[in-house]
């Protein structure tokens, strides 16, 4: 994907390369270029016109993405279709081998429309700034919006862990067993919501060592993945809490999360 | 200045993200319809005085911002570092997944003809897009929705003010987009509608 505006003289061809978003987008251009009609293509020159492009693309080194060499095999199957003879009498109308191709270039020239206006916003929006995000004062909860938590925000949690961690244990080559099962971590954690809930997840992770942080990120995916606990942020800087649901889980299947 | 307006002020300087009428309302025990009127009369007043801020309705909320002449001093001043702007690719894709969502990475690919697998990684980084489940098919490829930063980043106060798909055909579809900017732009909401 090319992204900054090359363009490029070339003697015979006359080819300016200017960037593309795809091969869509290629031909949504050579149709623009030759003014012609998009639900009556006419696929000779145009295919001719659009392997140049791939030719010309390679001469100037840059990578033809298999996407638009994909994109040239269809427009070739599709012009071999159209030059074979066409069964009038057997079925009224026969569709016609470029409809599929038209409407993919409808769609997909709506969505660059929405693509332009979006980047009109973009550089609008840009210039607006919000006053910056600061800590509030510890809030009970409740009235907050609890926006999701994403995986990057759990992974930055424990990441977060992992770093003070290595802050406080210089590294040394050490060869251990595995101490921390992920079924241990499981039982632990949800016995401990069960007493009280919900905690703050960096505090149940403090003090705990490299190979514990990873069996209680399992553990954790794994509770959530059964619907036993939640996980919430109160959104920005915010601390991930975790919490029981109303599901209670048949503990037993925690041994399940052993193998390997 | 009424109590109700500068109470209604002091909780939207404090807060991080756009506050909803909804919730203004119950923590001040107002009416949604008194609420409106103030926000409605603070934004004419910040307006018209045209002073270094201003406030908007985004993402179903109200809060203050600056106003975009001012970016350029901003800038210079913060030395920010800034997000930068997004590339098309990104652009389409987000295109997309607003008005297919819920969408997974094959389907976006396919309408783009191109793969868009780490332009959709860069949008979830920049928290734009979300996971919203697996899709029911071979493979459980994940589905993609907008998220309320979405809303935020294009200044859209709900995902229904997008112009439908359809609007956006050969010609009228830049007067369409043009609307859109335009009303984004001098972000005229009306707060009583």
């Amino acid at each position: 994907m090319t992204d900054e505006d090359v363009e490029q003289e070339e003697p015979g061809y006359e080819v300016t390369l200017p960037s593309f978003h795809g091969p869509l987008d290629l031909l949504l251009h050579l149709i623009k270029k030759n003014e012609i009609d998009i639900y009556d293509i006419p696929i000779v020159p145009i295919t001719e016109q659009y392997t140049a492009y791939l030719d010309a693309m390679e001469e100037l080194n840059l990578e033809v993405a298999a996407d638009y060499i994909y994109m040239a095999a269809v427009l070739i199957h599709i012009k071999s279709q159209m030059l074979l003879p066409r069964d009038e009498s057997a079925e009224g109308s026969q569709e016609d081998p470029r409809a599929e191709l038209v409407n993919r270039l409808l769609e997909y020239q709506r969505f660059k429309q929405v693509a332009e206006t979006f980047a009109e916003l973009d550089v609008v929006r840009m210039g607006v700034w919000p006053r910056p995000a600061v800590k509030l004062p510890e809030s009970e909860a409740a009235e907050i919006d609890m926006s999701e938590v994403s995986l990057f925000d759990l992974i930055d949690a424990f990441r977060n862990a992992l770093t003070r961690y290595k802050l406080n244990h210089p590294q040394a080559l050490e060869l251990k067993r595995i101490q921390h099962r992920v079924s241990d971590k499981m039982r632990e954690l949800y016995s401990k919501l069960k007493e009280s809930s919900p905690i703050r997840l960096q505090w149940f992770l403090e003090g705990r060592d490299r190979e514990e942080l990873i069996a209680i990120f399992l553990a954790t995916l794994e509770l959530v993945r059964l619907g036993g606990i939640s996980l919430r942020q109160s959104d920005l800087f915010a601390e991930i809490e975790v919490a029981v649901t109303a599901a209670p889980l048949d503990e037993a299947q925690f041994e399940l999360f052993d193998n390997g | 200045m009424n109590e109700l307006r500068s109470a209604i002020e002091a909780i939207l300087f404090v807060s991080n993200e756009p506050v909803t009428v909804d919730a203004l309302a119950e923590a001040l025990g107002a009416t949604v319809d008194d609420v409106h009127a103030q926000l409605a009369a603070m934004k004419t007043f910040l307006d018209e005085n045209v002073g270094g801020y201003t406030l908007e309705q985004t993402a179903g909320g109200w809060r203050f911002a600056t106003r975009p002449e001012h970016e350029a001093v901003l800038k210079k001043y913060f030395a920010k570092k800034g997000e930068g702007r997004l590339s098309m690719a990104a652009l389409e894709t987000m295109a997309i997944v607003a008005y297919r969502q819920p969408i997974t990475a094959p389907e976006v690919s396919d309408i783009r003809g191109v793969n868009s697998v780490g332009v959709i990684r860069t949008l979830l980084e920049r928290h734009l897009i979300r996971v919203a489940g697996r899709k029911a098919v071979v493979g459980s490829p994940f589905l993609y929705r907008t998220t309320r930063e979405f809303l935020i980043h294009f200044g859209l106060n709900d995902i229904r003010d997008l112009p439908r798909l359809e609007e956006f055909g050969d010609l009228i579809g830049e007067t369409i987009s043009e609307d859109l900017v335009t009303a984004v732009q001098s972000a005229a909401v009306d707060p009583t509608e």
